[in-house]
Order: structure tokens, then sequence, then C-alpha cells
């Protein structure tokens, strides 16, 4: 029990640590990948509840205390990201193809990142300040560049995957 | 089932108003700090692993311009060996005028050496660095507004937020970056630099009836009260002048890689 929690926390720190500081100084399109956001759509398709909420609680906890957005902002996000893939996953995407992975990702990124957005927003009003001190002039631009990444990094995850359980197919069947 | 997902949904509202509130009160914040302390060493090496990568592939894609640059860089050498020889007069002198005012002690500056953990968020589409986040914060005594220079005391960027134990640097490419200059050669020209697009400084509010020319230097003219004068920001790469505006505008060029700096300076008032 504690060897598997201590387990996860492990992940959870490596994988937010990978995201911030060795995705963030990538060159080109790489550093658009948000390599989180990938790892769990497939945690939530594929993980117990109780480990999804775990997941989605610690790298949102970690984010907002190594983030400089205000507290709580992507623990929400994150939240609400869980829920609507984890609805989408139980009503509509419910076979493990590619392509449901892939649609899971794409929800999985717009509405983190435009719930991020709006959180921001809020906040700017709140507190007064120009909204251009919270959103960026490319904002479209970037989240395209984003959900692209995220796709292809979506499919290279998919088909390691099948290489080492050998449990999905990459089109629907039924 | 659902229960079980409905009793999910109560934990993570309570979860997530508890910690906003105990954020709020400040008792995270010593969690914060250890936290942040702890695994600051680890986000420096991982992030001086990717900006490997990053300057690889910088050199690579780089590779077409170099002749020009080549070539542009022997035209300046040879104005610098010229302008070397003027200032080897000036040093001298200089040296005895510290020596009688004793520079160092009055206006000397304190520096803390921090090393960068991470780019800030993505808010461009350049791929160029806009802010990054360093491993002192509020602990260490630094607070928003202070300036960030690099290695040869270029300015890089300004503090916008300090938490516990890390820090937001908005780089001086970045729009949000605003820092009060003058141009070296004029004591009394002021305006104000902010960055365009990623990469480069633009600096407005600059008089009409001021001369600025293509390569004077700007530098931080210390009407902010933290940051001093005298730090170099950047070059006039162009000027615009526009005989019905109330100002002119220049365009400065960066004087150092945004996308590489891995320890950077925070000069304390």
């Amino acid at each position: 029990m504690y060897y598997r929690l201590i387990i996860n926390i492990f992940l959870i720190a490596w994988l937010v640590i990978f995201q911030l500081s060795f995705i963030r100084a990538l060159p080109g399109w790489f550093m658009y990948l948000d390599i989180i956001i990938v790892l769990l759509v497939y945690i939530i398709s594929l993980a117990k509840l109780r480990t999804i909420w775990w997941w989605v609680i610690g790298t949102g906890v970690l984010l907002d205390f190594l983030a400089f957005t205000p507290f709580g902002l992507h623990l929400l996000s994150i939240s609400v990201m869980a829920a609507v893939v984890y609805y989408l996953k139980n009503s509509y995407f419910t076979n493990r193809s590619l392509y449901s992975f892939l649609a899971l990702t794409i929800s999985a990124t717009l509405s983190y990142r435009l719930l991020l957005g709006l959180l921001n927003i809020i906040t700017a009003l709140a507190v007064s300040a120009p909204m251009d001190a919270f959103i960026s002039q490319f904002f479209w631009l970037v989240q395209g560049r984003i959900i692209v990444m995220n796709m292809i990094f979506s499919v290279l995850f998919f088909y390691l995957i099948i290489i080492f359980t050998k449990r999905y197919r990459p089109v629907f069947i039924d | 089932m659902t229960g079980l997902r409905k009793k999910y949904i109560v934990y993570t509202a309570v979860l997530i108003g508890l910690l906003v509130f105990l954020q709020t009160i400040g008792a995270l914040r010593p969690a914060e700090r250890y936290l942040s302390r702890g695994l600051n060493p680890l986000l420096t090496t991982i992030y001086s692993w990717g900006t490997n990568i990053n300057t690889t592939y910088d050199e690579q894609t780089s590779k077409a311009d170099l002749w020009q640059q080549i070539n542009d860089l022997q035209a300046e050498t040879n104005q610098l060996i010229s302008k070397n020889a003027e200032l080897k007069v000036v040093e001298e002198e200089n040296a005895i005028l510290r020596e009688y005012f004793n520079y160092f002690d009055n206006s000397g500056y304190e520096h803390i050496l921090s090393r960068v953990i991470s780019r800030g968020d993505i808010t461009n589409v350049t791929g160029r660095t806009e802010s990054i986040l360093i491993d002192k914060g509020l602990a260490d005594g630094l607070s928003a507004g202070l300036a960030v220079v690099n290695e040869q005391g270029v300015v890089v960027g300004k503090v916008a937020v300090a938490k516990e134990a890390s820090s937001l640097v908005r780089l001086v490419n970045n729009r949000k970056c605003k820092l009060a200059a003058s141009v070296l050669s004029y004591e009394a020209t002021n305006g104000i630099t902010e960055g365009e697009l990623g990469l480069t400084i633009k600096m407005n509010f600059i008089p009409q009836e001021v001369e600025i020319n293509k390569n004077d230097i700007v530098i931080t003219s210390g009407l902010e009260e933290a940051i001093p004068r005298g730090l170099v920001i950047g070059k006039v790469s162009e000027v615009k002048k526009e005989n019905n505006e109330l100002w002119q505008s220049a365009q400065l060029t960066p004087l150092m890689d945004t996308n590489n700096l891995l320890i950077v300076s925070v000069i304390k008032p």
C-alpha cells in the first residue's frame, strides 16, 4: 500500500519536473508538448478511480506550488479536465482505440487550457489588472500548437502501449 | 458507481477549497518553501539538459547565417580595436578616479546569484524564451521589480513575481517587461523599453528633439527605485521618427541570447 503510494508520488513529481524543466527548455515545437495532460488522459482511461484522483490532485497541487499563477488555478483546471475526460470516456469513447485516445487528448487539452485561460481572465478582473498581463496575444496559436504536439505524443504513446502490452487496437472494430 | 463518483467530486471540491484557503492565510508557505528548495536542484539539472539540446539545435539551424555574421563581426572588430585604444586611456583615468571617489564602496551593487530552473509559461510563437523561473525568492530577499543581469552585467529582465523559494523573471524581450531607460550618450534621454514579439526590444516615449543613432547603447535610467542607472539593456538597431508624432521610438537588439540562460544575478538596491 505505502510502497505504491510512494512510487506514485515519485512518478507525479518526476512528471511535473520533467514538464516544467525539460520540455519547456526544448527547441521548436517540442516546447509546446504538455506531457502531463497526455499521460493523465491515459491514466484516466486505464486506471481505477482512486488512482486517477490521486494523480489529478498530485499534479494539480505540485503545479500550483511551482507555477506563478494564483494558487488553485491548475488544480481546478486539471480536476475539471479529468471530469470531462472521465465522462467522455464512459459515455462516448468507450472503446480503447487510437481514435478514442486522440479525441480524449484533444478534449483534455482544450478543456484544461481554456479553463486555465478563463480563470486567468477572471483573476485579472478580480485584481483589476490589465488583461494582457495574464493572457498572451498569441493565445489561440499557442493552444493550436499544444494540441498538435499532444496528439503526436498521444499516437506515439498509444503505439508504445500496444508494443509492450498488446491490449489495444489502433482502429474502431465495433 | 455514481455514488462513488459523487464522493470523489465532493472530496475534490472540498480539498481545493481547503488548499486555497490555507494558501491564502499563508499556512502552506513552509510546505511550498521546503518543496521548492528540495526540487530546485533537480529542476536546475533537468533544465540544463533541455537547454543543451536547445543550444545544439540553434547551432545547427543557424549555420547558414554564420558567414554573414562573420563578415559583420569582422567589420565590427576593426571598429572595436580603434575604440578599445581610446577606452584604454579612459580606463586609466577611470582607475584613478575610482580610487578618489571610492566608487565601489558607495555604489557597488549587491548581487544574488541564481540558477534558472525553468522557462515561464509558453506565451509566444517565436520559440524565444520570454520569461524564466529562478531558484531564489522572498526568503533570499528578492522582490518584484528587481533587475536581473547575466554574467556580463547585461540586463536580462526584471523580477515579476517572487515566491518563497523561486521567482518569475520577465525577460527584456517580453512585452510585459517595461524598464525605464536612457541612451548612453545622452544623459537626459529617457524612455521606456518593452519586449516586442519575443524577439527584440522597443524603446518608446523618446522626445522628438533627441538625436539617436544606430548602435547607440541603451542603459537603465535609474528612474525606477529598485534598478540602478547604467545597466546595459541593448543596442539601437533602428530609429523610428515621424514628424507628426509626439515621441520617437527605437528598435533595440538584445545583447544576450534569452534561450541559453543558466545562471543569472539579481541586483539588490
